[in-house]
């Protein structure tokens, strides 16, 4: 049964909105199973963001939902069919209120989004030492990790309860509609794209 | 089956047997085709490695720690070290050389710094003394006979051309940066970030045929509207014999299902003509993937062409006993 891989979070609710506005069921979500019917032959397996490209790449799921940011950071091997216009955030650098004090090294950036970093401050030339964290990266200027922090804003409220300001948006972040290449190949009717596209 | 890519582990006795009755079956096929077998060096210089290797096989390369030999490199796939042998014992073909290969590749896993993964292939390669088309049409049969000594319920074999996106990708009048993300937008089919280019860096005839050309990719039918932007680049003609090419294959073997990717990219930067991939249900990738490359032996200091195509074995089985025990 082909398979639909959806990120569990803020962006799971605009994604069922628009599977069932292609014609799927809604899954009961209060059975908190992770791999649920989606009808009409179709199930969808819940996920946290970044796994999402791995189960596709690697043929655990033929389709998946995911943001660019992720997308960005990960480069997986997946054809990147579609933006689908929800999920909209920014990934941006914030950091405390008022000017930084004066440093000799390179500015300290704690992020889960390491290589995107990487290629961001590599493009522009400066001097960066990068901490790559998995969660919390909101907590790190704060306990002297890091001077500034790179991560997804959306309403900007996480970063105000930290003492966290936005500095810079980086790149716009909507989520995407990914395949795995093997399984695109046999996915007949294409339900995703637009009518007269 | 073997787990896809997944040969870390080790492969314990059924899976082995499977392996070796498949890789066999190949082996017997592509010897009975006039092809001899070569075993190209597992450890390659880490420099020549990365010279002869499309640019999104490069990141995958893994080096390996060595004392007194330089940096050297598993390799992570055959065709350059087959190319290495050739150049450095040929220095003129009169007629085709004919070899094929078996054996573990190893790369370096997307989106993870350290281990290895191991992948078996078998493949074929046909050089010859000059760049161009010839031997195409035998290399094409041969894939195709290949995929059908199998019993792979329902693949598809995938033929695709570097004319007709190679010269539109190579002319865009962007910086390289930006030409090597159009060539990962459209490797990745995403329209939305070929638009992301365009503001970027500015649309162009070019990157509207390729966004045009990466519209109708699924639709074969529909290339004939892009006939204009084709003719423009020379490249309808090529068009047109991918398609008879396309036809040919199909009279000889009516048990294959065929399509045309007119999009194809795939190492856009390595084949220079005809390329084709199969893929079949329930595998996640490519298992037949091959191509003309005519600029790698000038690269090594030998005005020959060729194509070739490996074979992913972990993408044939369980289903993949040779049908009937006989290849034909």
């Amino acid at each position: 049964m082909p398979r639909i891989a959806l990120t569990k979070g803020r962006i799971l609710e605009p994604a069922l909105n628009w599977l069932c506005s292609r014609g799927f069921q809604r899954p009961d979500l209060g059975a908190r199973a992770l791999l649920l019917p989606l009808g009409p032959g179709w199930e969808v397996v819940l996920l946290k963001g970044p796994d999402v490209p791995v189960f596709v790449q690697n043929g655990a799921a033929d389709l998946g939902i995911v943001g660019s940011d992720v997308l960005e950071e990960q480069s997986p091997d997946v054809y990147d069919l579609k933006a689908l216009g929800f999920g909209t955030c920014r990934l941006s650098l914030a950091g405390p209120h008022g000017e930084d004090p004066p440093r000799e090294g390179p500015l300290r950036v704690a992020t889960k989004y390491p290589r995107t970093v990487e290629r961001i401050f590599g493009e522009s030339g400066e001097w960066v030492r990068i901490i790559r964290l998995l969660s919390s990266a909101e907590l790190a200027p704060a306990l002297g990790l890091s001077d500034v922090i790179v991560d997804v804003v959306d309403t900007g409220r996480t970063l105000r309860e930290n003492g966290l300001v936005e500095r810079r948006v980086l790149r716009s972040v909507e989520s995407h509609l990914v395949a795995n290449r093997g399984a695109y190949r046999f996915l007949r009717e294409r339900w995703w794209e637009d009518e007269g596209a | 089956m073997i787990a896809a890519g997944g040969l870390s582990a080790g492969l314990w006795m059924e899976p082995t047997k499977r392996l070796r009755e498949v890789e066999g079956a190949l082996m017997e096929l592509w010897r009975s085709r006039g092809f001899s077998e070569v075993v190209p060096p597992l450890l390659v210089p880490e420099a020549a490695a990365r010279r002869a290797s499309p640019e999104a096989l490069n990141s995958r390369i893994l080096p390996v720690r060595s004392e007194g030999a330089g940096p050297l490199a598993l390799r992570a796939d055959f065709t350059s070290g087959v190319a290495w042998m050739v150049s450095r014992r040929v220095e003129r073909l009169d007629g085709p050389l004919r070899l094929c290969y078996s054996g573990v590749v190893v790369r370096r896993p997307r989106g993870d710094g350290s281990a290895g993964l191991e992948i078996l292939q078998s493949g074929c390669e046909r050089v010859s003394g000059s760049p161009g088309p010839e031997g195409d049409e035998e290399i094409l049969a041969l894939a195709a006979e290949s995929l059908l000594s199998f019993d792979l319920k329902g693949a598809v074999l995938e033929l695709g051309h570097w004319g007709l996106v190679g010269p539109l990708l190579e002319s865009v009048a962007w910086p390289a940066e930006g030409k090597e993300a159009l060539g990962r937008a459209l490797n990745a089919k995403s329209l939305s970030a070929l638009g992301g280019l365009e503001d970027r860096y500015g649309a162009t005839a070019e990157s509207r045929a390729l966004r045009r050309l990466l519209h109708v990719g699924d639709r074969p039918g529909e290339v004939e509207s892009l006939r204009p932007d084709l003719q423009a680049l020379g490249a309808w003609e090529i068009w047109l014999e991918l398609r008879n090419q396309g036809a040919r294959l199909e009279a000889l073997f009516p048990g294959l299902t065929l399509r045309l990717d007119p999009a194809d990219v795939r190492h856009w930067d390595y084949y220079t003509g005809l390329t084709f991939k199969a893929f079949r249900p329930g595998h996640p990738s490519a298992v037949l993937s091959g191509g003309r490359y005519d600029g790698l032996y000038p690269a090594l200091g030998r005005s020959f062409g060729a194509i070739g195509f490996a074979v992913d074995l972990s993408g044939i089985g369980p289903a993949g006993q040779a049908r009937g025990g006989a290849v034909r």
